[in-house]
């Protein structure tokens, strides 16, 4: 059921750009259970989730030549960082090590070809695919987040941690709903 | 005779110089008191914090010549923008940082990093001596 249930976020992904080794920093997919997230999953999730909008950042920042598209993806790149250092910072005091499963792998995959995608495009084609992505992006991780990894957390600071993470989440989301109008 | 004269006179003086000293130890508390009236009535220090992608609050009611300062809790850098150009822009505040403005008149803002946080200064009144 809760696979179930990432997947039909991770529809809203088709458009979004990654590469696979996003989750490089992960350990090999895990044996666990289908259907039961571990916290060191959820870590794993939330590590590749911001892996995967940093790389999209840096692709719009070498193929784009629009300056509301370049100053978006700065953004994107700065905020994910900083989430991202904050989310290690956490499972390392919590002595959790990031164990990919198979839900991680399947959103490595989505993101990998359409990655592929944008590096095939160019000019106005590029900008609105990949701020399509972002809209797509932000609301399938807001979901994940929500529906998902919150209730799935076992450890209270690691379940705080994510419900302080989607108003961040929520704001990109707006952010890039308003530059899309713009474009 | 002359020295029971002498006796009054010096118990007189102390009296003049008792009340005296009173009176100004009164005038002087009556004036530090007025001063810091004054001081309290006058301007007031307010904090916006920013955490979780808001400005907390996003709406505030100061008087004119109150100072306003934003403060970043969170651990993405944010700014302070206002449409009307009433404010300086701020710099890229990361966590921790502050900026302050003294109030001249009412505004609306935002993040010029993050659009869609938005905040309002409005102002209770306009005070003729500032």
């Amino acid at each position: 059921m809760k696979k179930q249930t990432f997947l039909k976020h991770l529809r809203n992904l088709t458009l979004a750009a990654s590469i696979i080794t996003s989750f490089s920093a992960c350990s090999t997919t895990g044996s666990m259970h289908e259907d039961q997230l571990t916290d060191a999953n959820i870590a794993a999730i939330v590590v590749g989730a911001n892996n995967i909008d940093i790389s999209a950042g840096k692709i719009a920042l070498q193929r784009s030549n629009n300056s509301k598209i370049k100053e978006f993806a700065t953004r994107m790149i700065t905020d994910h960082k900083a989430v991202l250092k904050s989310a290690v910072d956490l499972v390392t005091k919590l002595g959790v090590t990031p164990v990919n499963n198979s839900l991680v792998a399947t959103l490595s995959e989505q993101s990998k070809n359409n990655e592929a995608n944008l590096k095939t495009l160019s000019g106005r084609d590029f900008d609105m695919a990949y701020i399509d992505h972002e809209i797509a992006y932000h609301k399938a991780v807001i979901g994940v987040i929500e529906d998902m990894l919150i209730p799935g957390a076992h450890n209270k600071q690691l379940k705080d941690a994510l419900t302080g993470v989607v108003p961040a989440f929520k704001a990109h989301l707006a952010h890039s709903e308003m530059v899309k109008e713009s474009l | 005779m002359l020295f029971t004269k002498s006796l009054i006179e010096g118990k007189q003086i102390m009296t003049k110089l008792t009340v005296s000293l009173v009176l100004g130890l009164l005038l002087v508390l009556n004036l530090t008191s007025i001063y810091a009236q004054d001081e309290l009535s006058s301007t007031k220090s307010h904090i916006i914090l920013i955490k979780g992608f808001e400005f907390v609050p996003n709406v505030l009611e100061v008087s004119v010549g109150d100072t306003v300062t934003w403060k970043n809790k969170d651990y993405v850098p944010h700014s302070i923008e206002n449409t009307t150009q009433l404010v300086k822009p701020s710099l890229s505040l990361d966590e921790g940082d502050t900026y302050s403005v003294t109030i001249k008149d009412g505004f609306n803002y935002k993040c010029g990093l993050h659009p869609s946080m938005k905040g309002r200064i409005i102002v209770l009144d306009n005070s003729e001596d500032y």
